[in-house]
């Protein structure tokens, strides 16, 4: 099936699951949104992956990597929805909309479509945001990652600059990219809208940046390493490395002084952040991985660590131990791969992520044994139980994906 | 051959119309500003066709809009996001949100005036020197939505955006230069026809308190 199909299928069971399911009392059938999204990328016809470029724009090819992540994606959203302790008929549009933007940027090798989907993904989000809890810290959303987005725009039209060697274009181009790929991928500064965004809005209506949006736009910027020359290069990596390791950093130690949901969206960001910084090695046979297991983490742990303090299913306490960077929790490959691709460039920046690594094992393992964030059993109704099943089989998810990380990244994405 | 700074002076007027603009069709005055203001450059490069993209996409957004807006004042009043009222109140400040936006298009003026002098554009054959006016939209936009307080200002910001992207689109040319700026262009009639539809849902007054039950 062809990507545009995919796309069309996300953003039509969106809108027609918003319109049909609330008359009809049936919003909990909401997760057949994404399950049908998940089960038309399983039929998506595959070809190489697609490079921000000069190719057609009608033409769209998505590769084995981008959809394991959209598959793997949906899977995350059908657990978030599942868990979820109401769904909003807003929710489910939103989802669809968001993600059709996702495979489209996933899947096309135009620079403009592929700058304007991720502009109308983050466009939908905000606007979903803003509407559900007006305020300064959703309004940010618009007003910094949108035009953050906008900058991907601007740097479309000064693409490609392969051939490019010297002047101020692939300067500027390079420069426009990274500040666009840090500003929706929340790396500070541009990024302290996530914060706001992720704290205060609903999960259902935040997991679809978690789990697709900020992996997409990341696996974009590994993809146009290879095609930026070596003067935009520089400023494209350095940008991306020293964002990510500020903005780790700072999350990581910020993650100690808050509790539930707060700790977790700083854990969340640091991890973006190193997976950011992995890019910026430039290293890719490292960072590959280490963007697809982190991503997997917290596809598996934000289902139930982003929902509103009262949903607290047995597996809320195991779920932090998967993100406290040990084996055989996915974050500890994840995070290894990001200590290994930083070894090969730069000593400082390694023993700076070292020290990240440190700050989100405490803070995890700290969130894992408070009281606090967890409540204690109650009996097992029909709707607990559902709860507890998909709370379990997420973590079962990425527990086996931490045991086996290697034939995860094969199974998931293809990744050798 | 028409003169640069006629092309330019175009650029800036309608920037500056879509960057003041604040009445309940902001968006919409943004969106055919601009449209009108970048043409003059784009048809100097890419001919008919580019202004053609423009133009369908001002007609689209005007016809959007104004349809989304009928549609959405037909409905029952629903409580939301009304897209002319400030997300958030603002802290006491010196000047307005107009007296900033001034500002920003001041500021956007060097910025401007950088890329169009230093920045080579085009795939096929490189450009220089006409990236003026689009540069100065884009930034413009960029900074309508970074000054903005509400849905509003980021629907204008995201028009302007969309509309110098497929500018800048045409102006690089290239095979399917038209079908990727049509592409980007899209972004703003939406823009429109989403602010039009939330206008038009909180046109309609809502029920009174004491008019309540209970």
């Amino acid at each position: 099936m062809n990507p545009l199909a995919v796309a069309a299928v996300w953003a039509g069971t969106g809108i027609a699951g918003a319109a049909l399911l609330p008359p009809l009392r049936l919003r909990r059938l909401g997760v057949l949104v994404p399950l049908a999204g998940l089960a038309v990328v399983l039929t998506a016809s595959l070809a190489s992956a697609a490079v921000p470029g000069s190719t057609a724009p009608a033409t769209l090819s998505l590769d084995r990597v981008s959809q394991g992540l959209v598959a793997a994606g949906a899977g995350s959203l059908v657990a978030t929805l599942l868990l979820a302790p109401s769904v909003e008929a807003a929710q489910l549009r939103t989802i669809g909309l968001a993600a059709a933007g996702v495979v489209v940027a996933l899947a096309s090798g135009n620079a403009i479509v592929w700058a304007v989907a991720l502009v109308g993904s983050l466009c939908v989000l905000s606007l979903r945001w803003i509407a559900t809890t007006p305020g300064r810290a959703t309004f940010t959303a618009g007003r910094v990652a949108v035009p953050g987005a906008a900058a991907l725009v601007a740097a479309a039209a000064f693409l490609p600059v392969t051939g490019v060697l010297t002047g101020a274009r692939p300067v500027l181009a390079s420069g426009l990219l990274a500040s666009g790929i840090a500003a929706i991928a929340g790396l500070l500064p541009l990024g302290g809208w996530a914060i706001g965004a992720l704290t205060n809005v609903a999960a259902a209506d935040s997991a679809v940046w978690v789990v697709l949006l900020a992996p997409a736009v990341l696996l974009s910027a590994l993809r146009l390493e290879p095609v930026l020359p070596p003067l935009a290069l520089v400023y494209f990596e350095g940008i991306l490395t020293v964002l990510g390791l500020a903005s780790a950093l700072w999350q990581g130690m910020i993650a100690h002084r808050l509790s539930g949901r707060a700790r977790y969206v700083r854990v969340l960001l640091a991890d973006v952040a190193l997976a950011a910084t992995a890019i910026g090695t430039g290293h890719m046979a490292q960072a590959l991985p280490a963007l697809l297991l982190l991503a997997v983490t917290h596809m598996t742990t934000s289902p139930l660590l982003l929902q509103e303090p009262d949903v607290r299913p047995r597996a809320r306490p195991l779920m932090w131990l998967l993100l406290c960077g040990l084996p055989p929790g996915p974050s500890f490959w994840g995070r290894f791969a990001v200590l290994e691709a930083l070894s090969q460039s730069s000593f400082w920046g390694m023993v700076a992520a070292a020290v990240v690594m440190v700050l989100l094992f405490v803070a995890a393992l700290v969130a894992s044994l408070r009281r606090d964030d967890g409540r204690p059993a109650e009996p097992l109704r029909l709707r607990r139980l559902t709860d507890e099943g998909a709370a379990w089989t997420v973590f079962g998810g990425g527990l086996v994906a931490g045991l086996v990380p290697g034939a995860a990244l094969t199974l998931i994405f293809g990744v050798r | 051959m028409v003169s640069e700074p006629l092309l330019s002076l175009a650029g800036v007027v309608a920037a500056v119309i879509a960057m003041m603009v604040d009445t309940r069709g902001a968006t919409l005055v943004a969106l055919v500003a601009v449209a009108a203001g970048l043409a003059p450059t784009v048809a100097l490069t890419g001919g008919g066709a580019a202004v053609l993209v423009l133009a369908i996409a001002a007609v689209a957004g005007v016809a959007g809009a104004i349809l989304s807006r009928l549609a959405a004042r037909s409905l029952p009043w629903v409580a939301g996001l009304d897209p002319r009222v400030p997300a958030f109140a603002p802290s006491r400040q010196l000047f307005g949100p107009r007296s900033l936006r001034a500002f920003a298009a001041a500021l956007a003026i060097p910025i401007a005036s950088w890329v169009s002098f230093n920045v080579p554009i085009g795939e096929v054959a490189v450009v220089q020197g006409i990236l003026f006016p689009i540069a100065y939209v884009w930034g413009c936009g960029l900074l309508r939505m970074v000054a903005g307080r509400t849905v509003q200002d980021l629907a204008a910001g995201v028009t302007m955006i969309a509309l110098s992207g497929a500018a800048a689109w045409l102006v690089r040319g290239g095979a399917d230069a038209v079908a990727g700026a049509a592409a980007a262009a899209s972004l703003g009639p939406l823009a429109a026809v989403v602010s039009g539809w939330l206008a038009g849902r909180h046109e309609r007054r809502g029920p009174a308190v004491a008019d309540a039950p209970g």
